[in-house]
């Protein structure tokens, strides 16, 4: 469309228009978050409308750093999410080279297997219930293991896979090669974007898990990935308060802003995700297109 | 590569059971790739498919699930138990009418805004774009959830602009009257942005040179869009469509369990933050909400099968 001249028109000024104001609707809560926990009460207070911070403090950064439940919690979704996405990009790119292949026996089967419970599921309570059986209740492995596969991105990295020529592959095993070199020495090494999207997405859900650990680690508060501990400081605040972090701005004699402290922890919780993003937005629209289209 | 084999299914069994142990053995490395993952589906997707049989027991926790007795009226006493249960009801109710209300309010947004993004006529500029509009679909429901507080919150910016306004101060998050289009409203901003890359891909995909022969008829722009664009995005929006169509009884659990309260429950608790509740908080029976898990699931496959048929019809082309 783009190689097509054409003058600028009305149109073209409301849809400039339009693309700013949205933009501006989408980064300025984030925005209004960052002001926030840069500020203090008296100064947010001060104002009809608080849009430009006044008075920048860290403070709520040093009580969020100080507080040893917010670092633990904080390493605890790196360790997670590091070892989480490793290990569920080996398991999702092996299968999907195996679901890439149609002519080998029980294709069909292998991909009904996959397929069936992206529609069907036993539901909250049997896989309550199994992760009990297997032991993985209160361990920190019940946010990795059981959801390394996400079947959606399997299947875009299937899709993805039957982009590889089939002639080099094909040259390849002539040569002696079996499916193992092929895989690695071939097809992974062309798959750059497929393979920084799926890290990526698997990453970001990784990281963001929050459900799993209050389902499966109440028990032990200690194991609680950030996303946990901060659900908890978003809708029970006063509870939290009252707990370690409470006791050690106590003991500090701190006057802390309540809104500024949430806020600082939701930065916390974003920034890994802000800092990883851009890097792999422009491989994800790619590998997604690569992925999704064919459907 | 295949080995070079007949493949004619003249010969015998023996031959037929060789050939095929041939084949197994040529591709071993294929088939051991998809163990781990076969592994996976089978202990945590399929084996919990298996326990939803709970549904129909009582479950005696010395018995376990499957030495458990059936419950009365044929195993379905639980499922009778959720009709007459006016909680479950309101639930059931809420989470019709969100996932409809999503696909009504939200579904087309994305749709209309990849048709707005394809006009933009810099690369670049339509780059930028749509990373910031694909941000928030990375941002969790829990980080979410602390931002929308803090936008709507008495304190928050939205409340002072109404009061700067001149307008009433109202505490939007616990207004059961309009929170579900709270509820469509903050999820449209958030996932909009990601929901146009299917779409723009699809745009990306058709041939330019359609264009081009229009545009040398005289068309005009709105008219590339209308009979080109739109037409060629069909049978992704309808296949869009029947997802969204195949989780009728899901509506969103993550926004909902994340931004709701006991204020709302009337007209926001769904089917899936009922059962969280149940189970987790006041201690209901694993097999009663066992039973309404499978009713859910099982509501979810029937829509996907009419969803199917009906956008198969209307488009010619469906999700299988």
């Amino acid at each position: 469309m783009s190689a097509i001249r054409r003058p600028l028109t009305v149109f073209d000024f409301f849809n400039a228009a339009f693309m700013v104001l949205m933009a501006i609707v989408t980064i300025f809560p984030f925005y209004y978050v960052l002001i926030i926990s840069l500020s203090d009460y008296a100064s947010v207070h001060r104002q009809l409308i608080y849009i430009f911070p006044t008075n920048i403090t860290f403070e709520s950064y040093k009580v969020v750093f100080e507080d040893g439940t917010i670092t633990r919690a904080f390493f605890v979704s790196v360790f997670v999410t590091v070892v989480g996405t490793v290990y569920s990009m080996v398991i999702t790119a092996l299968a999907a080279y195996t679901l890439s292949k149609k002519n080998i026996p029980f294709n069909k089967l292998i991909f009904a297997i996959i397929i069936i419970p992206m529609f069907f599921s036993g539901g909250l309570i049997p896989y309550y219930l199994t992760i009990k059986a297997v032991g993985l209740m209160n361990n920190i492995l019940v946010l990795i293991i059981p959801s390394a596969i996400t079947t959606f991105y399997l299947i875009l990295m299937k899709n993805s896979f039957d982009d590889v020529p089939p002639s080099i592959e094909e040259s390849a095993k002539i040569d002696g090669a079996n499916d193992f070199t092929v895989f690695f020495k071939i097809v992974l090494p062309t798959s750059g974007p497929v393979i920084a999207t799926i890290a990526l997405f698997y990453a970001v859900d990784k990281w963001n898990a929050y459900y799993e650990a209050m389902l499966f680690l109440s028990r032990n508060r200690k194991l609680l990935p950030l996303q946990a501990v901060l659900r908890d400081i978003v809708q029970n605040f006063n509870m939290f308060i009252a707990g370690g972090i409470g006791a050690a701005i106590a003991q500090q004699n701190q006057v802390v802003y309540q809104r500024s402290l949430q806020m600082a922890v939701i930065v916390v919780a974003t920034v890994p995700i802000l800092c990883v993003y851009p890097f792999l937005q422009k491989h994800f629209t790619k590998g997604i297109m690569l992925g999704a289209v064919k459907e | 590569m295949e080995p070079i084999i007949p493949t004619a299914a003249s010969t015998g069994f023996g031959q037929r059971a060789r050939l095929l142990w041939g084949r197994l053995k040529y591709n071993r490395w294929l088939y051991l790739f998809f163990l781990p993952a076969l592994i996976l589906y089978i202990v945590f997707t399929y084996y919990p498919m298996y326990g939803a049989i709970l549904a129909f027991k009582d479950l005696n926790y010395k018995l376990g699930i499957m030495a458990s007795p059936w419950t009365t009226m044929n195993g379905l006493q639980h499922f009778y138990d959720l009709f007459s249960d006016s909680q479950f009801k309101t639930a059931f109710v809420n989470t019709i009418i969100i996932s409809l209300g999503r696909i009504l309010f939200e579904f087309p947004l994305p749709i209309a805004l990849a048709l707005m993004m394809n006009e933009i006529r810099r690369e670049k500029t339509k780059r930028i774009v749509q990373t910031v509009f694909t941000f928030p679909h990375f941002v969790s429901w829990v980080i979410m959830s602390g931002i929308i507080f803090n936008l709507f919150s008495d304190a928050g910016v939205v409340n002072s602009i109404i009061f700067a306004l001149g307008g009433q101060k109202g505490n939007i998050l616990t207004n059961a009257g309009t929170f579900r289009y709270f509820l469509f409203g903050t999820d449209a901003w958030k996932e909009m942005g990601w929901g146009t890359i299917i779409y723009l891909a699809t745009i990306s995909g058709i041939d330019v040179s359609l264009y081009e022969a229009a545009i040398v008829d005289g068309a005009k722009r709105s008219q590339l869009a209308w009979y080109i664009t739109l037409p060629a995005m069909k049978s992704v929006i309808g296949v869009m469509l029947i997802l969204n169509i195949s989780s009728l009884m899901n509506a969103g659990f993550d926004q909902v369990f994340n931004l709701y309260n006991a204020a709302v429950y009337s007209k926001a608790d769904i089917i899936d933050t009922l059962i969280y509740r149940r189970t987790f908080v006041t201690g209901a029976s694993f097999a009663s909400s066992t039973a309404v898990g499978l009713f859910k699931s099982v509501i979810n496959f029937a829509m996907l099968i009419v969803g199917n048929t009906v956008v198969k019809r209307a488009t010619g082309k469906g999700l299988y």
